[in-house]
């Protein structure tokens, strides 16, 4: 970390900086320029730079090395890749597959209906959230209760389940019922550690507002818990008009910054099926190891607007794999 | 003289220079040791100060003032460095007794 001291910074200043750094942890290397003072603090340590940004003489701090060790390509340079399961189903480089199912479940009927259609496209992993708030206002699914279902369904089809987790006190039937675990990245750290702690693949989503660093943040807070299956998954952000959109450049950014596998939750990020397809492509040929992909039934009280029904589904999942192909994604696990 | 009996010159005052700084250190770690035995804090920014001043103050040149500074600025640093890990490995040699003296 580099401390830039103000022109006028007194020498009483610069001494409680150095003393700071060295509470922190660091080595303080002080260097005295004709109008400012640069303090460099060196060692691996963590700090919160706002912690010295606020002290009295202060210009500004630049931060050198990364508060996410673990999910920067600093200390592992190739891209990650893993196993779900029994280990033939692999995400990471060069594989790509899709995440699909309802967005909430409600029913048995619907949730049957839509394993077929999983199954039937080869896309691996059923993958439902644990509620959905709808448009109008409404909630709907089973919460924690549907993870039952897609645990028996999962079986019974031969596929994963991945559903999300919102609370502490979820962990251990988490852990039981599912296959892979959806968590926000808003979450606080200590949850987050918990979650890392289960050792199950986690598909660490994006929360909306929140920076790429915050992001991973987040991540380090799984991998440090010594859970190394983690898949970053983005959503959409605010445009400037007000609606909503993929951030292509935030993908292509975090490939080049980390590691982990990385996913785009398509349905939420389009919140309209007419942009799914193009938003999937587009987040394909970015880089996005994993998409997510809502699909509905008519047994469902899910959102037609947004979820997919089968016949676009069938098309969708024609059209990414050859695009996946030509992208030299040989190994597509679906 | 030509640049390589001037480079020679450099060489051989680099080893010079290479051993007061050593000699600079030694008394460094001995004051880490006193400054551990008397609970003092390593950081001393007055102590500092005064030693910026006693070598600006006696600078003859070529060397500017500010030049002498930064370059002592560094030579504090490393004391200062070599200080803390002398504290340190004290501390830790300390709670490691005291570990063993809790497991007996």
């Amino acid at each position: 970390m580099i401390v830039v001291m103000q022109q006028r910074a007194t020498e009483e200043e610069i001494s409680q900086v150095i003393e700071k750094l060295l509470k922190l942890g660091f080595d303080p290397y002080r260097s005295t320029g004709a109008s400012l003072s640069i303090i460099a603090g060196v060692g691996n340590c963590f700090v919160d730079v706002r912690e010295i940004e606020m002290m009295a003489g202060v210009r500004k701090v630049i931060r050198v090395s990364t508060p996410y060790k673990l999910a920067s390509r600093e200390i592992h340079p190739t891209d990650t890749t893993f196993a779900i399961g029994n280990g033939e189903f692999k995400i990471g480089a060069g594989y790509f597959s899709v995440f699909a199912g309802p967005a909430a479940i409600e029913s048995e009927v619907e949730l049957e209906a839509l394993c077929d259609l999983v199954k039937n496209f080869g896309t691996g992993v059923l993958r439902s959230r644990a509620t959905l708030q709808l448009e109008d206002g409404r909630i709907v699914g089973l919460g924690k209760d549907s993870w039952k279902l897609l645990r028996k369904y999962a079986d019974r089809f031969q596929l994963y389940a991945a559903s999300e987790v919102n609370y502490p006190e979820e962990l251990s039937q988490a852990a039981e019922y599912l296959d892979v675990i959806e968590i926000s990245a808003s979450h606080n750290h200590e949850f987050l550690r918990q979650i890392g702690m289960l050792g199950k693949p986690t598909l660490l989503v994006r929360a909306p507002e929140t920076t790429i660093e915050q992001t991973l943040i987040s991540a380090e807070q799984i991998l440090s818990a010594g859970n190394d299956r983690v898949i970053i998954c983005d959503r959409a952000v605010r445009t400037v008009q007000g609606g909503s959109t993929i951030d292509i450049d935030s993908i292509l950014k975090l490939k080049k910054i980390s590691h982990l596998p990385l996913a785009l939750d398509a349905s939420a990020a389009a919140n309209r099926k007419d942009r799914v397809a193009a938003y999937a492509a587009a987040a394909l040929v970015a880089g996005v190891d994993v998409l997510l992909i809502e699909l509905y039934s008519e047994s469902g009280t899910g959102e037609a607007a947004r979820a997919l029904a089968a016949e676009d589904f069938a098309v969708l999942i024609t059209q990414l794999k050859g695009i996946a192909k030509i992208l030299g994604r040989q190994n597509i696990c679906m | 003289m030509d640049i390589d009996d001037w480079r020679e010159e450099i060489d051989r005052i680099d080893l010079e220079l290479l051993e007061l700084l050593n000699r600079r250190s030694r008394c460094a770690i001995e004051i880490g040791y006193i400054k551990h035995r008397m609970g003092l804090p390593i950081y001393s920014p007055s102590r500092e100060t005064e030693i910026l001043e006693n070598v600006t103050r006696n600078n003859r040149g070529p060397l500017e003032n500010d030049a002498v500074r930064r370059l002592f600025e560094r030579i504090i640093d490393e004391s200062r460095r070599a200080e803390r890990l002398v504290v340190e490995s004290l501390k830790e040699n300390s709670s490691d007794s005291s570990d063993a003296a809790e497991g007996n």
